[in-house]
């Protein structure tokens, strides 16, 4: 979408994701203070020792004020930014309400308990604070983090497609559709494909639908829980997700795959992509993500990186099933299964 | 270090920011309504014009330098 922001919110957005750069800085700093240190297996004695470590150290206390700061005000800057301009977007939503990709609401839904009223990412009022599509899809994702994570977000998301090698869907469930990301980058891989989005949060489905109306594409957008479609059996090849399990405690990420293996034909592939699990990485690195998930407004990464998914996918009868990650850095975090064929 | 001084410190910092803050606030204002009254509105100009490559370039690099100068304290802080 065309837009262009008031100098206010511009700058104050810039400005925010530059801090991030500067606490990057100072988490290397207080990197090179605690290199030698050799950490439990239990992540709540990590979390001690580098507290006693860690406590006294002035770095460190700088960055975890740093670290809150950006925590608790990049929602609220993008926010502003956004209302400076909102009466302009006004036209452009009303305009990419129409279109071949449409919003389908199903009367007495009730988004799944453990979503409800979490503040994921600490912004405010989380995924269905009104205008959060626009906020997240259009501000946060491209001009905040898009600046300060490696290798791209959007690039991540199409190349992680490579991972489905050369077979074509014709018929693809995006589980956790949020604002649309993952959804342009499956459009662009299969532009053939059927694409259905669930996703509890309207707010977010509503930017999915600009984007897809802006492509011109013909979505199907519901709002639901990834765990309890409502869709028929076996009416897909590819049900996918990108960064959301980690976002859900692990009973809901057993049952989404319960519902991916439902929902695919036989012979049809999951293929999810999410965090590192803790088994992949140095115990200094599983300190790191957990005190991070613990500031950051993410409740259930723990549970959600402590899973062998792949080991889940066999469990719940699906076959071939692999977890690898991708890259220098092994992130993503893809699994990929294939349900039996008949 | 204690982690009563590094709270002094932080204080510090504020309290310094908060000061060059006001001055460059006060001046904007001041600065908008001499324009003003020279018949020039460049209040609105100024919230909806949008930096060229170059300009872009040089807040990116000055945003940069000017985070880097303000927080020097806590890459140094041992």
């Amino acid at each position: 979408m065309e837009f262009e922001l008031r100098q206010r919110g511009r700058s104050a957005i810039d400005f925010a994701a530059d801090m991030g750069a500067m606490g990057m800085k100072l988490s290397a700093a207080v990197g090179a203070k605690i290199a030698d240190v050799e950490l439990p297996e239990d992540f709540d004695e990590q979390l001690e020792m580098m507290e006693q470590r860690l406590g006294d150290n002035p770095q460190q206390q700088f960055l975890l004020a740093m670290g809150e700061w950006s925590a608790t005000t990049h929602g609220e800057i993008t926010f502003d930014a956004f209302k400076e301009i909102q009466p302009e977007l006004e036209p452009e939503f009303e305009r990419l309400r129409q279109g071949g990709t449409q919003i389908e609401t199903r009367p007495g839904y009730e988004p799944p308990d453990y979503w409800v009223g979490v503040d994921f990412h600490r912004t405010t009022g989380g995924w269905v604070r009104e205008h959060q599509g626009f906020v997240h899809g259009e501000l946060i994702h491209p001009k905040y983090v898009a600046k300060n994570f490696p290798g791209g977000i959007f690039k991540q998301r199409r190349d992680v497609l490579n991972e489905l090698g050369d077979r074509k869907f014709s018929n693809i469930l995006e589980m956790g559709t949020s604002s649309g990301h993952f959804t342009v980058a499956l459009a662009e891989a299969f532009p053939e494909a059927a694409i259905t989005g669930v996703e509890p949060g309207l707010p977010m489905l509503e930017q999915a639908q600009r984007f897809g109306n802006e492509r011109g594409a013909s979505w199907r957008l519901i709002q639901a829980s990834a765990e309890e479609t409502g869709l028929p059996d076996s009416s897909f090849d590819l049900v996918t997700s990108y960064i959301l399990l980690h976002e859900l405690p692990a009973r809901a990420t057993r049952a989404v795959f319960v519902e991916a293996f439902r929902l695919l034909e036989p012979g049809g592939v999951v293929f999810m992509s999410d965090v590192q699990p803790f088994r992949a990485m140095p115990r200094i690195a599983q300190w790191r993500a957990n005190a991070g998930a613990l500031r950051g407004g993410e409740p259930y990464w723990r549970e959600a990186a402590s899973l062998d998914l792949a080991a889940l996918a066999t469990e719940l009868g699906f076959e071939d099933a692999r977890s690898y990650g991708l890259g220098e850095r092994q992130y993503p975090w893809v699994t990929i299964a294939r349900k039996p064929a008949a | 270090m204690s982690s009563q001084s590094v709270d002094k410190a932080t204080f510090q910092v504020v309290l310094n920011l908060m000061h060059e803050l006001w001055v460059v606030k006060d001046r904007a204002a001041v600065l908008e309504q001499a324009l003003a009254e020279a018949g020039v509105d460049v209040a609105d100009k100024v919230d909806r014009m949008q930096p060229d490559a170059a300009l872009t370039e040089r807040l990116d690099e000055e945003r940069k330098a000017f985070i880097s100068r303000v927080l020097a304290p806590t890459l140094e802080a041992e």
